[in-house]
């Protein structure tokens, strides 16, 4: 195993699907990445040499991935939900966004939705507990800052 | 963000829609409300501090206009579903 920025990648994959264990790295990206790197299609994260594992840190450091992005995406969320937004109260309530039916399926998003408006921020964190699945929250929580 | 999703719902050329509101300045002066059934009229920069009583399809709801909100719809604000509560009988 190989610790890169934090995340462990194995050894033995090639290196564009290794790299996709970033969060925020998808196939597509990390082709991107091997390519401006030279890197071969099949080559193997354990037959890097030195040089090339320092440009391809230094190429992630430079991106949004991770924790970074992790916490772009749950403040984009916070602040939909702050303004008042339908968007960011289907959020907070934990159903689909983008109009689909909830009559039935959408376990999706009542797996996922809720997890930005808890996690990762420290207000949020702190609003948690008192009113966890109450989609006021984050509003109460902002009101006494 | 804003900007992007903006952009792509609709081409560049065309501008965003918003609606012409005559007494807008003297609205915003006053602090009088604007009643109005445009939900899908963009809110713009000339709009803050606006007080807007936007219809849900069931009645009109209070959005009062901040710097944030600008570049979403009217509409966003006014939420148009009631939450599900159970009730045993109808008739109470």
């Amino acid at each position: 195993m190989l610790l890169l920025l934090g995340v462990n990648l194995p050894d033995q994959k090639v290196v564009s699907v290794a790299l996709t264990y970033f969060y925020g790295i998808g196939p597509l990206t990390a082709r991107k990445i091997c390519s401006r790197l030279s890197i071969h299609r099949e080559c193997k994260l354990s037959e890097l040499t030195e040089s090339q594992l320092n440009h391809l840190s230094s190429e992630l450091s430079e991106m949004t991935i991770e924790n970074d992005l992790k916490r772009q995406v749950s403040a984009n969320v916070r602040h939909l939900r702050e303004i008042g937004t339908y968007v960011g109260k289907r959020h907070a309530m934990g159903m689909p966004v983008h109009g689909q039916r909830t009559h039935n399926n959408s376990m999706t998003a009542k797996k996922l939705n809720g997890r930005m408006l808890r996690g990762f921020s420290t207000a949020a964190a702190a609003a948690a507990p008192a009113a966890f699945g109450l989609f006021r929250a984050p509003l109460s929580g902002r009101q006494q800052q | 963000m804003h900007s992007s999703a903006v952009a792509l719902a609709r081409s560049a050329w065309k501008g965003p829609y918003f609606v012409h509101f005559p007494n807008l300045q003297q609205c915003i002066k006053n602090g009088t409300p604007i009643q109005t059934k445009a939900r899908a009229c963009t809110i713009m920069p000339h709009m803050i501090g606006a007080r807007f009583m936007v219809h849900n399809g069931k009645s009109f709801q209070a959005v009062k206009v901040t710097e944030e909100m600008v570049g979403r719809k009217l509409g966003e604000f006014s939420h148009t579903r009631k939450r599900f509560s159970y009730r045993l009988t109808k008739n109470r």
